[in-house]
């Protein structure tokens, strides 16, 4: 069954706001694997082990919006460079980018509870 | 093949609706925790300009603040236009095409603040591999 097609202005919208996303998903990828990078020479050095772990827990909610956002960059710019499932690899790339705001909802909220849990002395 | 202006415009199916639906609110409580976020950070730049906190840092919450405003209203709006999609038939699409544009709005945003996380990892990396 053919599929609705974007028309030229819908196709320029969903293409900026791909490689947007591509772009957010290149740098938070490379950031997290910069933290692990750091974590593991936070290892090797023997170096405080809570600046350890805040390497590795930053790197994991990088890695994964990074990877959801590359995800959904590669198939918003799919549905442009592509003919016959427009509206499909939209909502591909809607279900990815659902993934990386959940992950980033998570990891948020469990920064500020952590945030909050310090500043009223519970892990102090 | 773009469609004639004269034919009806696209409408979600119900699965597409769900797809929809869960994008939508999820850029909403995004856009929400950003807000928190924001009014959390310009309670402490008045606290830190009141003088009720230690330090030069609390300089930093006002500039991180209007980030996070800036990204509350860009999520919240787009989040909205994905949600309309659902509930006024009719303009499927461009509902769909207005909230893209004000989530490229906002990643453009947080590419800026995860550039600037990159930096700060990479000195921090560096520190590591020097000492």
């Amino acid at each position: 069954m053919a599929e609705y097609e974007f028309s030229s202005g819908q196709n320029e919208v969903v293409e900026r706001f791909g490689r947007r996303a591509q772009r957010l998903g290149a740098i938070s990828t490379a950031g997290g694997s910069l933290c692990l990078l750091a974590a593991v020479l936070g290892i090797r050095i023997e170096a405080d082990a809570s600046r350890i772990l805040l390497f590795l827990l930053a790197s994991l909610p990088q890695l994964s919006v990074g990877l959801s956002f590359l995800g959904a960059g590669r198939d918003l710019v799919g549905v442009v460079e592509t003919q016959g499932h427009d509206v499909t690899l939209l909502m591909d790339a809607m279900r990815n980018l659902a993934v990386a705001l959940r992950v980033q909802i998570a990891m948020t909220v469990v920064f500020l509870v952590l945030v909050a849990a310090v500043a009223l002395g519970v892990l102090a | 093949m773009n469609p004639p202006h004269d034919t009806p415009s696209y409408e979600l199916s119900q699965e597409q609706n769900v797809d929809m639906r869960s994008i939508g609110t999820h850029a909403i409580v995004w856009g929400g925790v950003c807000g928190a976020v924001a009014v959390l950070c310009l309670a402490l730049s008045v606290a830190g300009a009141a003088g009720k906190l230690h330090g030069p840092g609390w300089r930093l919450y006002a500039p991180i603040g209007a980030v996070n405003a800036i990204l509350a209203i860009n999520f919240v709006i787009a989040g909205r236009d994905f949600r309309a999609a659902i509930h006024r038939p009719g303009c499927d699409i461009t509902h769909v095409m207005a909230g893209l544009s004000h989530l490229s709005r906002a990643v453009q945003v947080q590419i800026v603040v995860a550039l600037v996380f990159v930096a700060v990892v990479t000195a921090a990396t560096l520190f590591f591999g020097g000492s």
